[in-house]
């Protein structure tokens, strides 16, 4: 490990974490999630809820960890569609040039000034609100931000030399684009790609406190906190705990992708 | 003014610089040629006190009677931009774009000699002149990338200057600049030198422009001093066989041509390639690939012999006095 | 009987418009190529000589179709590349290849020697690349096991020499040295032009060899020209150049090569 940058090791921790909670929570769960019991609402932690139940008598531990795997599953879903279209994009724009690339680049800024939000209100109210439609709006916001750094990577190897000489070999822009331009901006693209992960978890919970995501009985921290807001007074913990699980997930990604783009940063790895 | 001896820099198995000597007094001007891999880069860094933290040194330096050879990076601040300063490669890669070149200039009289704002401002506008700066006043106020490559490198010549240093070492100044622009450069820096009696350490891979510059030659070749001389004698009379060959590989308009049969001439080599750092040959560097070695060659290491008074090659095959 | 023409270029001009200076006027027009004419026949070198900003760099690429000329026409074996489709013009590409100056960078660090070197064969469907990859690298003087190897793993002269290989590999008829040795140390470069020599030799290749050292240009060419800001100051055989140059342009480089006319 030495040698690592110290964001990437502590981030590769926090998300390795994350996701392993996350993946646990399909098999296992101390107690099941969406289980009331008003009897036992507003438990103390104790042996068998170790951070107590909210104001249902849920398990909070059980929740969280339901949420967790509800709120990776978005990400996941919202940044590979919304990634691949974008990618797909900004590759095309950087080999077709022209008005082609002037009108993605367009669309990019459009899809830039398009508020999100105002996206997963207008799908709420055409098919009503519902975790899928957070992970298109998602996506959505996604996908300019792909194209956008896709085609600026990709316009500066198409000046390599390497690339000039496949042209001159006769291959095709597509094959080009294949075998040479898409290698070489895939640090770039990975990189971005664990920092929208932390975007998406964020926008996830945001969507879902408003009530445009998880929608009653499945859990997202989002939804526990728009719970909890009302009950700060009874029973604060209620609203830290998802709180800090927002936390740790995007600082865990974010230093994660940190230390990716340091060791993938060009002028260290170059080999003469 | 400077002088080392016996001096070597090595990274664990791998020796880069191996018992370098020599010793320039002020307003000499020394030329120091060889390809990648030669350690002329490293001998120029040495000079400066810039080898880097990971390499092993050994040898002694004395400057102006100081000894450096192992002195710390603190002493070596206090040495550098005022008694030794160095010329790079890059105009443009060593002048900070976001600054304007007159500030850049004024930074080290401000910094090391302490001089105020005016006066360092004078100072620089006389630098400006003296190195052959048209309008100096004006250009002060000017960013990198707007002044021409031959201008960048003579404002690099001026940042060395600024602290009136006794040593310059240019380390491929000419490389990044067209032929005739390089000329003008060379010049100057010898022109600088005679003026100042500041000693010069010119390394380049540039034949011409080093036997312009230049009074006494040495040739490196993997690390190793392989021979040295008055300039002119040696790319006239070479004694080692890497420097014979050396001269032989440059294309050349009186060689070349078509011979009799229309065939086109075709340039001498030295067959194959600089070993790497770490292998290669124990004796002579210069063994596996020499045309006219022994068997003594790759074992034993040659010393220096001396063919008259002046000139030496690191080479079994010379007779006369060893050094 | 004289060998057939590969290249012919005419009256080839470029030109670019800079930046504004002022919001009202646009930009001045920079003539980067102007009015440039040459010939090249199968066996012939043609030297380009010019320093920084003389145009020759844009003039290459044009010759290679990267770039449409703005006036004038580019000839290859009877055919105008720019005039051409895109699927016809990559046939076109197999009968002339080029070599770039930097050998750090004209190979995909990504991928293996004999991957890049097969590329050209594989941009037409071509079999039997193993067997040709092998071939080039041995006409280039390294060996056929090379082909597995990294470009981190050889040395700049070492890289040229696939560079050449792979732009020999699909046998064409001209080749474009853009200041393929420029980049090299003395003793390599020399080594590299003997190769070109002898790859010229041994395949019938015209060469057009752009550089600018005027002495490197003068031992592999029979003709050259020399290039400033543009224009095409002077052109003709390599020998009666350097006995009597025409302009003090000419003369000022031949002094810098150290070159006595």
């Amino acid at each position: 490990m030495r040698g690592l940058p110290a964001n990437l090791v502590i981030g590769a921790v926090l998300v390795g974490l994350v996701v392993g909670i996350a993946a646990l929570s399909l098999v296992w769960t101390p107690h099941e999630a969406t289980q009331m019991n008003i009897r036992g609402k507003f438990g103390d932690p104790s042996a068998q809820h170790w951070l107590g139940t909210d104001q249902l008598g849920r398990d909070v531990v059980s929740q969280l960890m339901a949420a967790a795997r509800n709120s990776m599953t978005v990400a996941l879903i919202a940044v590979l569609l919304g990634g691949s279209i974008g990618v797909a994009l900004g590759l095309l724009a950087s080999a077709l040039g022209g008005w082609v690339e002037e009108a993605v680049m367009r669309l990019a800024d459009l899809g830039f000034a398009f508020p999100a939000l105002l996206f997963a209100i207008m799908l709420a109210a055409v098919f009503g609100p519902s975790l899928t439609n957070a992970v298109l709006a998602i996506s959505f916001i996604n996908i300019p931000v792909f194209a956008r750094i896709t085609r600026a990577s990709a316009n500066q190897i198409w000046t390599r030399d390497y690339v000039m000489a496949a042209r001159a070999a006769g291959m095709s822009r597509f094959a080009i684009t294949r075998d040479h331009i898409l290698p070489n901006v895939a640090a770039p693209i990975i990189v971005q790609a664990t920092i929208e992960f932390a975007v998406a978890i964020l926008a996830e919970a945001a969507l879902s406190y408003l009530g445009l995501g998880a929608q009653p009985p499945a859990s997202s921290w989002g939804r526990m906190l728009s719970e909890a807001q009302t009950l700060m007074f009874m029973a604060p913990e209620l609203a830290i705990y998802p709180g800090l699980c927002i936390m740790i997930a995007v600082l865990g990604f974010s230093l994660l992708g940190d230390g990716l783009r340091d060791i993938t940063d060009p002028r260290l790895v170059r080999e003469r | 003014m400077i002088a080392l001896e016996d001096f070597c820099v090595s990274f664990g198995q791998a020796v880069a610089l191996r018992n370098a000597t020599l010793s320039l007094a002020r307003g000499a001007r020394l030329g120091v040629v060889g390809e990648s891999g030669s350690g002329k880069t490293m001998l120029g860094l040495s000079l400066m006190g810039m080898v880097p933290d990971a390499a092993r040194r050994s040898g002694t330096m004395t400057v102006d009677g100081v000894e450096m050879g192992s002195a710390s990076e603190a002493d070596w601040q206090k040495m550098r931009a005022r008694r030794v300063a160095m010329v790079f490669q890059e105009p443009m890669a060593a002048l900070n774009p976001l600054r304007r070149v007159g500030d850049t200039v004024m930074e080290p009289m401000r910094l090391h000699d302490g001089l105020s704002r005016a006066r360092a401002q004078a100072r620089a506008v006389s630098l400006f002149e003296e190195v052959g700066i048209p309008d100096p006043a004006a250009r002060l106020r000017q960013f990198p990338h707007e002044l021409s490559g031959g201008q960048r490198q003579r404002v690099l010549i001026a940042l060395a200057l600024a602290c009136n240093p006794a040593l310059l070492i240019a380390d491929e100044p000419t490389t990044a600049l067209d032929a005739n622009v390089a000329l003008r450069i060379t010049d100057l820096l010898v022109r600088l030198s005679r003026e100042r009696e500041m000693a010069l350490v010119f390394i380049s891979h540039d034949l011409g422009a080093v036997s312009r510059a230049t009074d006494t030659l040495v040739v490196m070749y993997g690390g190793d001093m392989v021979e040295q001389g008055p300039t002119a004698q040696v790319l006239a009379a070479p004694l080692h066989p890497y420097t014979k060959g050396l001269l032989a590989a440059r294309p050349d308009p009186a060689r070349s041509g078509r011979d009799a049969s229309g065939k086109r001439r075709r340039l001498p080599t030295i067959p194959g390639t600089v070993p790497p750092l770490h292998a290669l040959p124990a004796g002579c560097r210069f063994s596996g690939r020499c045309s006219v070695e022994i068997t003594a060659c790759a074992l034993q290491r040659p010393a220096l012999r001396w063919a008259d008074a002046t000139q030496a090659a690191a080479c079994h095959l010379l007779t006369g006095g060893d050094a | 009987m004289t060998a057939p023409v590969l290249l012919e270029v005419r009256g080839l001009t470029r030109r670019y418009r800079l930046p504004r200076r002022s919001l009202l006027r646009p930009g001045p027009v920079l003539t980067a190529v102007d009015n440039a004419s040459f010939t090249i026949r199968a066996g012939e070198t043609l030297g380009i000589v010019g320093e920084s900003g003389s145009g020759k760099s844009t003039l290459a690429r044009m010759v290679m179709a990267f770039e449409k000329p703005d006036a004038g026409q580019v000839l290859f074996q009877g055919q105008d590349p720019h005039a051409l489709s895109h699927s016809a013009l990559r046939q076109l590409r197999q009968g002339f290849q080029m070599v770039f100056q930097d050998p750090y960078g004209s190979l995909d660090p990504r991928r293996r020697v004999g991957w890049s070197i097969a590329e050209p064969l594989r941009a037409m469907g071509e079999a039997g690349t193993q067997a040709r990859t092998a071939q080039a690298l041995t006409q280039v003087g390294l060996s056929g096991q090379d082909a597995e190897k990294y470009p981190h793993e050889f040395s700049g002269g070492q890289r040229q020499r696939i560079a050449i290989a792979r732009a020999i590999v699909t046998r064409p008829a001209l080749l474009v040295a853009d200041e393929a040795v420029s980049a090299l140390d003395v003793s390599v470069q020399a080594q590299i032009l003997n190769l070109l020599m002898d790859l010229q030799e041994d395949l019938g290749l015209g060469i057009l060899f752009i550089s600018h050292d005027l002495a490197v240009v003068a031992q592999v060419c029979d003709h050259l020209m020399v290039m400033q800001h543009g224009k095409t100051l002077e052109s003709g055989a390599v020998t009666e150049i350097l006995r009597g140059p025409s302009h003090d342009y000419t003369r000022s480089l031949l002094t810098a090569a150290g070159v006595t006319p």
